[in-house]
């Protein structure tokens, strides 16, 4: 049996969820292109970062370049939360799926 | 019988049982609805897959292996053009296209072994398999032009005739520059900047080339059609790679590791 409260709510909202598959994805990632991917506003993407930042999952660098430049990259902590994400989300599959993890399903 | 209405029925809770009931009720009621269902996680594990096969960069030529190929390029191509000067005509012409074509193939299979040497460091660096998705997916991408490049020497070197042959470092820069440009999904952006200047150097020396032809330039105050051949090749490959590697080289250890594979 898997508990559901175990998935990360934090992580559960697909802007969030975009930021750390992202995160996950590549070593680091500036601002602006994390921006360009997931194609959100200034405020909405300053706004999850903050929170993953303050929640420990993600660390900012400010680099002093040709111009200010802030890069987001997971910490470990955010890696593990967003690897156990992922495993819930399969377990949830699983007990969806006819013959899957009976275990999960008692 | 006992009187209807009047006795409590029993199963029925009453007072503080019953709001306790209620609430451990609502609270069962909320969790259920507040676990996300099966379609739900699917779309979530899609969403994650989607922006993961976009995020994923894998370079498929690192500065490392730019640098051994260029100065391989410049290395054969001073050897066969300082080995074979003068170009004799006739007989000689052929020694020397045998020579050519293996002197750009053995440039080949050392810039490609190079290549998966430092791709298999740096996997090895990151605890990674060799032949990661990413490389798979790289070299499927690069596959049909490659593909057609190999066709097309077989073709010009088995059953084209000697002017076609000479064709062939124009084909090799065409096929290897749109074989980059397959890439750009998940490339830097300077890997399509190499294949661009691949692309438009093999087109425009086509055009150069075949004018030359037909104007009948080769062959006038020493100018060899073979050896221009030559020329051209390691003027394209030998001082491209070097510019891609000095402008790629990597400047951090965070940097060195993504040089290879994602």
């Amino acid at each position: 049996m898997f508990d559901f409260d175990k998935l990360d709510k934090l992580i559960h909202e697909k802007g969030r969820l975009g930021i750390m598959t992202l995160l996950a994805a590549r070593p680091s990632w500036t601002f602006q292109d994390l921006k360009a991917e997931l194609e959100l506003s200034d405020g909405n993407l300053v706004s999850h970062l903050r929170t993953l930042h303050d929640s420990g999952y993600v660390a900012v660098t400010k680099e002093m370049l040709d111009r200010p430049q802030t890069s987001y990259a997971l910490t470990a902590k955010g890696r593990k939360q967003f690897e156990d994400y992922l495993t819930i989300l399969e377990q949830i599959l699983k007990v969806g799926r006819p013959g899957g993890d009976k275990s999960a399903r008692k | 019988m006992p009187a209807r209405g009047n006795v409590p029925c029993q199963g029925v809770p009453t007072g503080a049982s019953f709001v306790k009931n209620l609430l451990a009720s609502i609270t069962l009621r909320g969790k259920v609805l507040s676990m996300p269902t099966r379609s739900e996680a699917e779309e979530h594990l899609r969403v994650i897959r989607t922006l993961m096969e976009r995020a994923t960069i894998y370079r498929a030529i690192s500065a490392p292996t730019a640098l051994v190929g260029g100065l391989c390029s410049l290395l054969c191509g001073a050897w066969l053009h300082f080995r074979s000067r003068p170009l004799p005509p006739g007989p000689g012409e052929a020694e020397f296209a045998r020579l050519f074509l293996a002197g750009w193939l053995g440039v080949f299979v050392v810039t490609a072994f190079a290549n998966a040497i430092f791709i298999r460091n740096a996997a090895r660096r990151r605890n990674e398999p060799f032949v990661s998705p990413s490389m798979r997916k790289a070299l499927w991408a690069l596959f049909p032009a490659m593909l057609c490049g190999a066709f097309f020497t077989l073709a010009f070197t088995f059953i084209g005739s000697d002017p076609a042959r000479w064709f062939l470092p124009q084909l090799w820069m065409i096929f290897y520059g749109l074989a980059l440009l397959a890439t750009t999904q998940f490339s830097p952006s300077s890997i399509p900047i190499l294949g661009w200047c691949f692309l438009l150097a093999g087109l425009i020396s086509f055009g150069v080339d075949y004018r030359m032809q037909v104007t009948g330039h080769f062959g006038i105050g020493g100018m060899h059609r073979a050896a221009a051949a030559n020329l051209l090749m390691s003027a394209v490959f030998g001082p491209f790679h070097l510019i891609y590697a000095a402008c790629t080289w990597p400047r951090n250890a965070a940097q060195s590791d993504t040089a290879g594979t994602p």
